[in-house]
């Protein structure tokens, strides 16, 4: 009996031993505190992010993600420093062509196996996949994207007889002669269309992207050796600067002496122009009762229009990185795609989210997702000299939409196109991209 | 021997320790957070080297070289002197003939006026340029309503390129003009009245005065004000970056000055020691001015 005692006692001894070990290593793992760091150069997502943050971090109270936004050109100077000094974040946001510099120079963690695989189901397209991939690996998760359409204002539309969005160029020529007002002394006062005529930076060359590619030019084409060259030395890029000049100088729909862009079109200073889903938000905030709605981008010889993943990255300098792949497959959650489109006006990477509800509400929603058959999508490469190729370009555009010269003068166009295209080329080549055509 | 012995007697004395004591943290300070880095970038600009890249090849003088062909390189050059060299001369001008009003012997609030034009030169170039991007606003900015009560078009100040260069130019004399002026005052009071009361009884008024007794005297100031507004115009920066931003902004070639030509390089296209090479350009050229002008002002003193 004593020893069937003992043994009873010896092996409760032992079971409780093991489960306040147990136990131990559960709180001591709950104590475990986490810190990720997370930047974004998008400041009108930040209540987006601290939801999300907010939401995470009541399911996992162990957790700390700190969230800086920025505007975009500055996180990209920091994270051009921070991130090979291994003093940036730990999960950031930028488009392909920046992400992928430090995916190439080896500062990026692939995908795990789970995320890879989500990338590559039906919720998001080849497009995306493409976008995140290197030599076979994945690296990001795309949250957002900018989809480029048409504004129109409706009621200025009406007025002039109107009553949809140009689908064409000679529409487009026609709809904006009809839509510009001057006043009595013949000063204009708005534009038919906002063209993007200033500003340094890629912009200006992002927006006439908008008229080469349908014309059936890009910025700069991929070869079959994966190296690329310029896609604009060619009829496409001569007529889409054609296009602009006639828009000028010919039939003088839009000029320097009035104000441009979503700021014109929330003020009724211009009657359409083109740009991302964010103008949705913007107007919401500072034109609620601007009548106006958004349309696919014209056609010309091919339709289609340009679109932007937002990734999501998690660097090498991340310590817990279980934790941070969790929170950005979090962050994929199809209630925070929703409240970005609600509260930013950014449309969300996935397909699977039913718009249903936010569709009554803004109707001008549709046009970024409902594409006709048919309907294109082109982006940045994520090539990292884009931006380089991107502004330079720019300034050379801007000082074109100067030339009232140029103005039924097509071997001025061409020598414009043809010098523009050749410094495209020769910052290729010293990029080491460059490829022949 | 005795030479020796004073020598070894003045390092050890308490005056020398003293100084030395004194000078060391200031000199290594200043080499650390001067002297390293324009080393540094003196010896980066022999390398190619695009930050992300751990990788940095020596490429000799090949960025130097480039950089003399760049036609970026060069507007930003013609337009740093068109806007250095315009807008010493514009507010040098203004504010030698406010200061000369602002010192009339009957001028009352004199001090309030300096005081008023002196407020721009102590606001920081951000906000200042925002409040002027405002300002040049085309549809609601308030420099077009006024040209447009003279019956003057309203005009594109910093989209047009052909005016934006001219936008800056502006602001800038309006920034500096309130340093000018009250240094110039300054002057015009230390210039003992004797002078004049002596120049008047020769017969001297208006103009002749001002050449012969006020331009002279003033020299000093001027050459100090000269050297002064080179080094600042050429390294100027913030105005233009925050006048490029935005759709509505200035175009970049228009106003493309040299350290915003080396910001776009060294940050946005990371092209680092092509950058440093443009940085050590403009080290020379303000170094070449400068020496020139103070060669100027010791031949003048």
């Amino acid at each position: 009996m004593k020893g069937k005692h003992r043994k009873l006692i010896s092996l409760l001894v032992m079971v409780s031993i093991l489960s306040m070990l147990l136990m131990g290593v559960t709180v001591s793992q709950a104590a475990k505190k986490v810190s990720l760091s997370f930047w974004s150069g998008y400041p009108e997502m930040e209540p987006v992010f601290n939801k999300i943050v907010e939401d995470y971090r009541k399911l996992h109270p162990n957790v700390d993600i700190d969230v800086s936004t920025y505007k975009l050109r500055e996180v990209e100077r920091k994270l051009a420093v921070s991130i090979p000094t291994r003093t940036g974040p730990d999960i950031f946001q930028r488009m392909p062509y920046i992400g992928h510099r430090f995916v190439e120079g080896g500062y990026i963690e692939p995908l795990p196996p789970e995320l890879d695989t989500l990338l590559k189901s039906k919720v998001f397209t080849p497009y995306h996949v493409e976008f995140a991939s290197h030599k076979g690996k994945t690296y990001a998760l795309p949250m957002f994207q900018g989809v480029e359409v048409m504004f129109w204002n409706r009621d200025m539309f009406y007025d002039a007889g109107l009553v949809h969005a140009p689908t064409t160029w000679e529409e487009l020529i026609d709809y904006a002669k009809k839509l510009v007002k001057s006043d009595a002394a013949g000063n204009m006062v708005r534009s038919g269309i906002s063209l993007r005529l200033s500003g340094a930076g890629s912009g200006v060359t992002e927006k006439w992207w908008f008229w080469v590619w349908p014309a059936g030019g890009t910025i700069v084409e991929k070869t079959p050796t994966g190296k690329y060259h310029n896609g604009y030395n060619n009829q496409a890029g001569r007529e889409a600067l054609k296009l602009y000049i006639d828009l000028l100088y010919k039939y003088n729909v839009d000029g320097y002496e009035v104000k441009h862009d979503a700021e014109a079109f929330a003020l009724g200073a211009t009657a359409m122009f083109t740009r991302e889903s964010w103008v949705v938000g913007y107007i919401n905030e500072h034109a609620p009762n601007l009548n106006y709605d958004a349309a696919i981008l014209p056609e010309y010889r091919r339709w289609g229009t340009n679109i932007n993943p937002e990734n999501t990255y998690v660097t090498k300098k991340c310590k817990n990185l279980d934790v941070a792949f969790d929170f950005v497959k979090f962050m994929l959650k199809p209630e925070y795609g929703k409240l970005t489109l609600e509260t930013s006006g950014w449309f969300p990477a996935r397909r699977d989210i039913d718009y249903t509800s936010i569709f009554k509400e803004t109707p001008q929603f549709r046009a970024f997702v409902e594409f006709p058959e048919g309907y294109g999508a082109y982006g940045y490469p994520k090539i990292g000299a884009i931006d380089e190729v991107m502004t330079k370009f720019a300034e050379r555009l801007v000082a074109a939409y100067t030339r009232k010269d140029l103005l039924d003068n097509p071997e001025g166009i061409a020598k414009v196109i043809a010098e523009a295209a050749e410094e495209t080329d020769n910052i290729l080549k010293e990029a080491g991209l460059y490829g022949e055509k | 021997m005795l030479k020796e012995s004073r020598r070894s007697f003045k390092l050890k004395s308490p005056q020398y320790i003293f100084t030395i004591c004194v000078l060391t943290p200031v000199i290594a300070i200043y080499t650390i957070i001067r002297i390293v880095p324009i080393g540094g970038t003196i010896f980066l600009s022999f390398h190619k080297w695009d930050l992300i890249n751990p990788a940095k090849p020596f490429i000799g003088l090949r960025n130097y070289i480039k950089l003399v062909h760049d036609y970026l390189f060069i507007i930003a050059i013609r337009n740093t002197f068109v806007l250095a060299l315009l807008s010493i001369v514009i507010s040098l001008g203004i504010a030698l003939g406010l200061a000369l009003i602002l010192n009339r012997r009957k001028m009352r609030f004199a001090s309030v006026y300096e005081l008023i034009y002196f407020l721009p030169f102590i606001i920081s170039w951000v906000p200042l340029a925002v409040i002027w991007k405002w300002m040049y606003d085309p549809t609601y900015g308030i420099l077009n309503y006024v040209i447009g009560l003279v019956g003057i078009r309203p005009q594109g100040w910093l989209v047009n390129p052909k005016l934006s260069l001219y936008s800056i130019i502006i602001l800038v004399v309006w920034r500096n003009l309130g340093l000018a002026t009250v240094l110039f005052s300054v002057g015009l009071k230390n210039i003992p009245a004797e002078y004049f009361d002596a120049a008047i009884v020769d017969g001297a008024s208006g103009f002749k005065l001002f050449r012969n007794i006020i331009f002279p005297l003033l020299k000093p100031i001027t050459l100090y004000l000269f050297v002064m507004s080179t080094i600042l115009n050429f390294a100027i920066f913030s105005p233009v970056y925050v006048m490029t931003i935005g759709s509505q902004g200035a175009p970049g070639n228009a106003v493309r000055v040299l350290v915003y030509d080396l910001y776009e390089n060294a940050f946005r296209y990371l092209h680092m020691g092509y950058a440093a090479a443009e940085a050590t350009l403009l080290l020379l050229i303000v170094l070449v001015l400068t020496l020139v002008e103070f060669r100027s002002m010791r031949y003048e003193a």
